[in-house]
């Protein structure tokens, strides 16, 4: 099975310092690509390159196929990625519901006649949006706070209103930006239920988690970036095992992973 | 309630209606030398008992239907709750308008043209608010597209001598929101309140041009041939036929504004609003619905534009005065900036409290910006919410969390 996101040797530079440099990667359906490295490593700025918040210097990105680099995050998200945000992003004067449906946007058909008379086609549609994002929030478990307003949410469960709007768009690939920060043991292992179930939908993973005994248990491959460069990319014993990662992250940061 | 129960009803009423008819619009009598009965017209006692009876029965009805809401969802203000309730039943709407047309009937003259005044800032408050309010876009110049408006409809008809007002009001939608496409598409692209500074410097720039123009004829205001003012029609005034077209208007605006609001395209507003770039994100085309909103937003000021040239008769550059422009953003903010009803509200207060004033108080007028900007800088720093607030404007500051 081909890759359903292909990235080749993204590259990116604010001012003299490269973020990111020649990364390249590839996420299949139903796999879980896990991305780690220390603070500052550049992984947040690869997935701005993949989603199009930044247009990478250099390197292309294959949504499907197609390519989609430098687009509009909007003509992106269309193409099938959708991504959370490590500090979360979401709607806050909007309940989690309406949070979720705004994810529906682009797959509910543009009748603004409809709309205005309220036609049958358009309660249709707009009945179709709530139900598909109910599911949504079934999945994550948020279907009893669907009316309670995002930035009322405890931070945990905010966190998961954030994958439940992603999910929303039907992306074909989704990019999970630290899912787990800031969250408790047992809410960081649910969070990774959560991101397997995710995995077992078809859907392209690619997650961003410090986690380390989480990213061994749920990746299906790893990639690991060190100032801005990929330094291994493997299964999970692969990149245990290379000396490279246990000499530029694992060893470094030890003490401070797993708290 | 199903539609076979209300129509039950009805019933009674009509049949009422019926038999009161003949004493309430007739008058009966006898010619004496032939001692034949008369029957003729006479509706003035009609009148009386339609005063009366249909604002008491439509008050009625409204306190009625809006009983049911206190047990509602109680956690957005009622006001919100109640308009909400009466935008999602369309023939509460219908019922309204015909109580405000038929009420505004029986106002003076004078009375009249200030109710009329007041649907008008209420259109201009409810179309700002979409940028504004809605959106997260700030407007300083929304002036600029009620100016077109009622330019449209001078011009009009004096290209075309006789040209109908009835066409008028949709041409003036249209080119004010062409207007708002072609000064939203360079700045829409780019991030920040560009649009404020560049729709302060249109309306500047328009203002200055309608002084100029021999074709806009200056200074000296433009008047507007009769025939394309708001006519009479039958027994009604041509001030009563703009008054009941300005209440239709503004019906029509709410329902389409409140329809939008609630549908995909105004969850795409406030996603924009609360954040671009997430918004981006979920596959809304940010530049393309921010041009969206912002042209409703404008044809509604043209409209509101043109209501006003048809119903005054007479136009001149002030229409396009930064001071306008103040004016209905102090009325949206006073109302609470994203909530429809708190912009009409906030366009009642501000339109009715100066003008009732003046006539006290004659000196009022020299202060009029001055009263707008004390109003605006008193509410960001004691209720930055308005008045009503939007319910999730509102709740933000009671959660508190
Ligand atoms: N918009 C920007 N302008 C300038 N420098 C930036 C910008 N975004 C990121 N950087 C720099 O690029 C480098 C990579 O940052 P990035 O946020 O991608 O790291 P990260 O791997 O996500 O780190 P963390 O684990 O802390 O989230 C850092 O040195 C950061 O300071
Ligand atoms: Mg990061």
């Amino acid at each position: 099975m081909s890759a359903v996101l292909q990235a080749k040797a993204i590259g990116k530079s604010f001012g003299g310092l490269a973020a990111v440099q020649g990364v390249s990667l590839e996420a299949r359906s139903g796999q879980i690509l896990s991305v780690i490295g220390p603070n500052g490593a550049g992984k947040t700025t690869l997935f701005n390159c993949l989603s199009g918040i930044y247009r990478p210097d250099t390197g292309t990105v294959l949504l499907d196929g197609k390519d989609v680099t430098g687009l509009a995050s909007h003509k992106i998200a269309q193409a099938g990625l959708s991504r959370s945000f490590q500090n979360i992003r979401l709607f806050p004067e909007m309940t989690s519901l309406q949070n979720v449906l705004v994810g529906r946007f682009s797959r509910t058909p543009f009748r603004p006649m409809g709309a205005l008379l309220r036609t049958k086609a358009w309660h249709a549609d707009e009945r179709a949006a709530k139900e598909k994002s109910l599911e949504l929030l079934e999945l994550v478990g948020l279907a009893e706070r669907r009316d309670d307003w995002a930035r009322a949410l405890p931070y945990g469960l905010q966190r998961r209103l954030e994958v439940a709007r992603a999910l929303a768009t039907e992306p074909k690939v989704l990019l999970l930006d630290e899912p787990g920060a800031g969250m408790n043991p047992s809410e960081i292992a649910s969070m990774m239920d959560l991101v397997a179930k995710i995995r077992s939908l078809g859907v392209a993973v690619v997650v961003i988690e410090h986690h380390m005994k989480l990213v061994m248990e749920i990746s299906d491959r790893i990639l690991v970036l060190d100032h801005g460069e990929p330094i291994a990319e493997g299964t999970p014993r692969e990149v245990r095992d290379d000396p490279r990662v246990i000499e530029a992250y694992l060893g470094r940061t030890e003490a401070t992973v797993g708290h | 309630m199903s539609t076979a129960a209300t129509l039950r009803r009805l019933v009674p009423l009509a049949l009422l209606a019926i038999l009161t008819a003949p004493f309430l619009w007739f008058h009966f009598d006898t010619d004496l030398t032939t001692g034949t009965p008369l029957l003729s017209w006479e509706p003035s006692h009609g009148w009386k008992f339609l005063k009366v009876v249909v604002p008491g029965f439509a008050t009625g009805a409204l306190v009625a239907f809006l009983a049911r809401l206190w047990d509602r969802t109680p956690r957005t203000p009622l006001v919100a709750r109640a308009s909400h309730e009466v935008l999602e039943t369309p023939w509460m709407v219908l019922v309204l308008v015909a109580t405000l047309s038929v009420s505004g009937l029986f106002l003076s003259p004078k009375g009249l043209s200030m109710g009329t005044f007041v649907a008008i800032y209420m259109l201009l408050a409810l179309g700002l608010n979409v940028t504004i309010g809605f959106t997260g876009l700030l407007v300083l110049g929304y002036s600029a597209f009620y100016a077109i408006g009622a330019y449209t409809l001078a011009l009009l008809s004096q290209a075309f001598p006789g040209f109908p007002v009835w066409l008028s009001l949709p041409a003036a939608f249209v080119t004010a929101s062409l207007a708002g496409l072609l000064v939203g598409l360079p700045c829409l692209r780019l991030r920040g309140d560009y649009l404020a500074i560049v729709t302060l410097g249109f309306a500047e720039a328009l203002r200055e041009i309608l002084r100029n123009l021999a074709i806009t004829r200056g200074d000296k205001g433009f008047p507007i041939a009769s025939t394309s003012q708001f006519p009479a029609i039958g027994p009604l005034a041509a001030k009563q036929v703009a008054w009941i077209a300005a209440i239709a208007t503004l019906a029509l605006v709410c329902l389409a504004v409140h329809r939008l609001y609630h549908s995909r395209t105004g969850r795409a507003w406030i996603a924009i609003r609360e954040d671009e770039t997430a918004a981006a994100m979920m596959g809304i085309p940010v530049v393309r619905q921010k041009l969206l909103a912002f042209a409703v937003s404008a044809g509604v000021g043209g409209l509101g534009g043109a209501i006003f040239a048809g119903c005054w008769g007479f136009v001149d550059p002030s229409t396009a005065s930064f001071e306008q422009s103040v004016l209905v953003l102090a009325m949206v903010i006073l109302g609470g900036i994203g909530s429809l009803p708190g912009s009409l509200l906030g366009a009642a207060v501000l339109y009715l409290v100066p003008t009732l004033l003046r006539d006290q108080i004659p000196a009022i007028a020299d202060y009029r910006l001055f009263f707008f900007g004390s109003i605006l800088v008193a509410m960001m720093l004691l209720r930055p919410q308005g008045l009503l607030g939007s319910p999730r404007h509102r709740l933000e500051m009671e959660g508190g969390s």
